[in-house]
C-alpha cells in the first residue's frame, strides 16, 4: 500500500488539500496516473461531502489510476472546509481504491472510520509527533512499512 | 420486553437473509408453500359452504348421496333442477356484469401467462358450489383447483413476478388444490407437471410438491387426512393372473374413449336447446334428478359409492348392480357437465374405472373359480386404468391410486393396466380429459420461440437508486426486498453500475459506513447486460458466459435501463415456449 503523510497541511479548502495529498501520491508504486486519481476523489467529493464530524474527513473514491489501495493522511491545525456547510476538519484521511475491489475498499474504509471515532484516537492524532506513530495510531503503521517506503 | 423480543426475530430474521441469501429459485419455494397453504385453506371453505348450501337445499343435516336416500321422490327430481337454474342464474348474470372471458384452471396453466381474472373465477366456483350442493353428478375438483390456482395468481401479481413466475404459482395452487382435494400430494405435483406443464424438470416440480406438502399440511391442521379409498387387504394375483389385469387395461382405455365421447356428445345436444343458460342447465339437473329418483348413488361425484366398490359391500359384489350404476353414473355426468355446469369429472370418471374393474372381475372370476385377486384390486386398478387413459397421464395416474390406497402390492397390477390403457386411448386418436384447448395469440408463451426478446420476459420493475443515495439507504433496500442486484441509474435512467449484495454482505449493519458512503462508491460499473431486442437463445449465451443469477437489459441506443431478467425466468420461458413451438407444428 502507497502511503502519504503530512502533519502540517495547510490548505484553504477541500479541493486543495484533496489536490496535495492525491497529487504527493504521484511517485507511489501502484499510482498509475495521479492527475486522474485527484480528479476521480474530486468529482467524488461533489456528490457528497465526506466529512465524517470530529473534525475528520474521509475524501476516497475508486479509480483505474491505481492498482492497489493508496492513502494519504494530513493533519491541519488550522483546518479545512469541507462541503457546504464548510466545516472545519483537522485529520484527513484520503483513501484511492481499484474499481474491482468493492468489498476490501468497505471493509478498509469501515475498519479507519471506527478508529476515528474514538475521542481517545483523535486527540492522539492531533499531538502525534512524528508520521510513524500517526500511522501507528491509524491502524496503518505496521502495513506501510511492510508494503515499502511511505513518501513523506 | 414483546418489543426486544421482535427486535431479535427481526435480527434473526436478517441474518437468515444475509446468510442465506435466498436465490429466485429458493423464493419460489417460499411462495409455493404461502400458495399452498391458503390454496387447501380455501378449498376447505368451499367444501364447507357446498355442504351448508346443501343442508339448506335438502333441509337435512347429513350430506351427499346419505342426504339423498332420505328425500322424498319429488324433492330429488326437484333439488338438482334447481340447483342447475340457480348456478345458470350466477353464470349469465356473471357473464354480462363482467364480461371477462372466463379462464379455466386448465387453460390457465396450459395456455396462460399466470393471469386468472378473479371475479369470473369467483362467479365460476359460486355456480359450481350450487350444482354440487343441488347433487348434480360432478366432481368437485375443478372449483377447488380453480380457487387454489386464483390464489398463486393473486399473490404473484402482489408480488409483481413475471409471467413465467406467476405461472409456476399457478400451478403452485393447482397442485395444492389436487393434494387437498384427494388427500394425494405426490399425484397432485405430478399432475400438473405432467398435464399442464408437461415437464419433470426440477424447476417447477419442486415448487409443486413444496405446494402440495403445504396444503396437506393444511388439510391435517383442519380437517381430516387420511386415505381417501383405503385398501387393507390386496390378494396378491399369481403371475398368470396379471394377464386379467392387462385386459383390465384395454377395456379400461376403451370406456375412458366412450366416456370422453359420451361427454362431447351431450355437451353438443345442450349446446342445441333454445333458452337462456338457468333453463338448460335446469333441465341438466332435471336429468339427474330423474335418474336420482331410483338410483340415488348417482349424485355427487361417487365418492361414497366408489368406498362401497372398493370395500365390496354387499349389493356391489352383484354385476347387475354395478352395470346399472356404470351406465347410470355416465349418463347423468353427462347430463351435468354437458348442460354447463362448472366442476371437473374427476371423480366421476374413477367411478367409471372402478365400475369397469369390478365387471371385469366378474366376467374373469366366472370363467376362472380358483381366480386369487378379489374385486377390491380390480375395482382399484379399473379406477387407475381408466384415470390413466382419460388423463393420458400415467404417472400421475399410478401414484394417485397408491396415494388414495395406501397399498403397495397394488402397485404391479396397476403399473400394467394404467400403461395399457393409457396406449389403448392413444390408439384410438381421441383428445384427452385435459387436452390443450386453440391457442391464444395473446399469450406470450405462444409465440413462437424465435419472435420472443428479452424484452417480452424481462422484469420490467428493476429496483434502482441514484448514485447518491445513502450506503444507509442501499443497505436497507437489500435487507428489506429480498434482492441481490440494485441498479444505479442517472436522472435519464441510464445505467451507471450494479451495487452486488455479497460485496456489501457484512457491511450492512455497519453505521459508520450509512452515511459517509454512497451507491455511486459500490457500484461496479459497465457491467455485464442484455440488449432487449435479443433474441432468447442469445441471452442464454451471454447467461453461461456470466455467472450471475439476473442481468439488467440496457437499450443499446442511449445506454438506459430498460429492466433485468433472472436466469431462472429465461429457463421457464425457453422451456415452454420452445415445448409449444414444437408441439405446434
Amino acid at each position: 500500500m502507497g502511503a502519504f503523510v503530512n502533519l502540517d497541511l495547510s490548505a484553504p479548502d477541500a479541493p486543495d488539500a484533496i489536490r496535495q495529498l492525491a497529487g504527493a501520491l504521484a511517485g507511489a508504486a501502484s499510482v498509475v496516473d495521479s492527475a486522474r486519481l485527484v480528479a476521480d476523489v474530486l468529482s467524488r467529493e461533489d456528490v457528497l461531502s465526506t466529512y465524517v464530524g470530529g473534525g475528520v474527513a474521509l475524501p476516497h473514491a475508486r479509480s483505474d489510476a491505481v492498482t492497489a489501495r493508496v492513502v494519504a493522511v494530513a493533519r491541519s491545525g488550522d483546518g479545512v472546509p469541507f462541503g457546504p456547510k464548510r466545516e472545519k476538519a483537522h485529520l484527513i484521511v484520503l483513501v484511492g481504491c481499484p474499481r474491482a475491489d468493492v468489498s476490501g475498499y468497505l471493509t478498509f474504509s469501515r475498519d479507519l472510520l471506527r478508529r476515528l471515532r474514538e475521542p481517545g484516537v483523535r486527540a492522539g492524532l492531533l499531538t502525534a509527533q512524528d508520521s510513524a506513530s500517526f500511522l501507528q495510531l491509524l491502524g496503518l503503521g505496521e502495513k506501510v512499512t511492510a508494503a515499502g517506503p511511505a513518501a513523506s | 420486553m414483546k418489543d426486544r423480543n421482535l427486535y431479535f426475530l427481526l435480527r434473526g430474521w436478517l441474518w437468515l437473509r444475509r446468510t442465506a441469501r435466498p436465490t429466485e429459485v429458493q423464493w419460489n419455494l417460499v411462495l409455493a408453500v404461502v400458495v399452498g397453504f391458503i390454496g387447501a385453506l380455501l378449498g376447505l371453505v368451499f367444501r364447507q359452504a357446498t355442504n351448508a348450501t346443501q343442508s339448506l337445499m335438502t333441509g337435512l343435516s347429513s350430506n351427499g348421496v346419505f342426504a339423498f336416500v332420505q328425500l322424498p321422490w319429488w324433492q330429488r327430481l326437484a333439488v338438482p333442477a334447481l340447483g342447475g337454474a340457480l348456478a345458470g342464474l350466477v353464470l349469465q348474470t356473471g357473464q354480462k356484469l363482467f364480461r371477462q372471458p372466463p379462464t379455466d384452471y386448465m387453460e390457465a396453466i396450459t395456455l396462460g401467462d399466470g393471469h386468472l381474472p378473479t371475479k369470473p373465477s369467483l362467479y365460476r366456483s359460486l355456480a359450481a358450489m350450487f350444482s354440487i350442493a343441488s347433487g348434480s353428478a360432478i366432481g368437485r375438483e375443478g372449483p377447488l383447483v380453480q380457487l387454489a390456482a386464483l390464489a398463486g395468481s393473486r399473490i404473484g401479481k402482489l408480488r409483481k413476478l413475471t409471467p413465467a413466475r406467476r405461472r409456476l404459482l399457478v400451478a403452485c395452487g393447482a397442485a395444492a388444490g389436487i393434494a387437498a382435494a384427494y388427500n394425494a400430494p405426490i399425484a397432485a405435483a405430478l399432475f400438473v407437471s405432467e398435464i399442464t406443464i408437461g415437464t419433470l424438470a426440477m424447476e417447477s416440480l419442486g415448487p409443486l410438491l413444496i405446494a402440495s406438502v403445504a396444503s396437506i399440511v393444511a388439510v391435517h391442521i383442519f380437517s381430516d387426512g387420511s386415505p381417501l379409498y383405503r385398501l387393507d387387504h390386496f390378494a396378491l394375483p399369481r403371475w398368470t393372473e396379471l394377464l386379467c389385469f392387462g385386459v383390465v387395461g384395454i377395456v379400461g382405455g376403451l370406456m375412458a374413449a366412450a366416456f370422453l365421447t359420451m361427454l362431447e356428445k351431450v355437451k353438443k345436444w345442450f349446446h342445441y336447446l333454445p333458452g337462456p343458460l338457468p333453463l338448460t342447465m335446469a333441465a341438466g339437473g332435471f336429468v339427474v334428478g330423474l335418474i336420482t329418483i331410483s338410483h340415488p348413488e348417482v349424485t355427487g361425484n361417487g365418492y361414497e359409492v366408489l368406498r362401497s366398490l372398493v370395500r365390496g359391500d354387499g349389493v356391489w359384489l352383484v354385476w347387475q348392480m354395478v352395470l346399472v350404476m356404470l351406465v347410470a353414473k355416465m349418463v347423468a355426468t353427462s347430463a351435468a357437465f354437458g348442460s354447463g355446469a362448472v366442476g371437473g369429472v374427476f371423480t366421476p370418471t374413477l367411478l367409471v374405472g372402478s365400475c369397469t374393474g369390478v365387471l371385469c372381475w366378474q366376467v374373469f372370476a366366472f370363467l376362472f373359480p380358483d381366480l386369487h385377486a378379489d374385486q377390491a384390486g380390480f375395482a382399484t386398478i379399473g379406477m387407475g386404468a381408466v384415470l390413466a387413459a382419460a388423463t393420458q397421464a400415467p404417472i400421475m395416474s399410478i401414484l394417485m391410486i397408491f396415494e388414495m390406497t395406501l397399498s403397495y402390492e397394488i402397485m404391479i397390477p396397476l403399473m400394467l393396466a394404467a400403461v395399457i390403457a393409457y396406449y389403448t386411448f392413444r390408439r384410438i386418436g381421441l383428445h384427452s380429459l385435459y387436452h390443450h384447448g386453440s391457442p391464444d395469440a395473446y399469450d406470450l408463451f405462444n409465440r413462437p420461440l424465435e419472435t420472443l426478446t428479452v424484452a417480452d420476459i424481462m422484469q420490467k420493475e428493476p429496483r434502482t437508486v441514484g448514485p447518491a443515495a445513502r450506503f444507509g439507504e442501499v443497505a436497507r433496500q437489500f435487507l428489506t426486498g429480498g434482492l441481490d442486484r440494485q441498479y444505479v441509474v442517472g436522472p435519464d435512467r441510464k445505467l451507471l453500475g450494479v451495487v452486488r449484495l455479497e460485496d456489501l454482505a457484512e457491511h450492512l449493519h455497519s453505521k459508520a459506513l450509512a452515511d459517509t458512503f454512497i451507491a455511486g462508491d459500490i457500484a461496479h460499473e459497465n457491467p455485464p447486460a442484455l440488449d432487449p431486442r435479443s433474441p432468447l437463445p442469445e441471452a442464454l449465451v451471454i447467461f453461461t458466459h456470466e455467472h450471475e443469477q439476473e442481468l439488467p437489459v440496457v437499450r443499446q441506443n442511449d445506454g438506459t435501463l430498460a429492466g433485468t431478467l433472472s436466469r431462472n425466468d429465461l429457463l421457464l420461458t425457453l422451456a415452454e415456449a420452445g415445448k409449444r413451438t414444437f408441439r405446434n407444428r
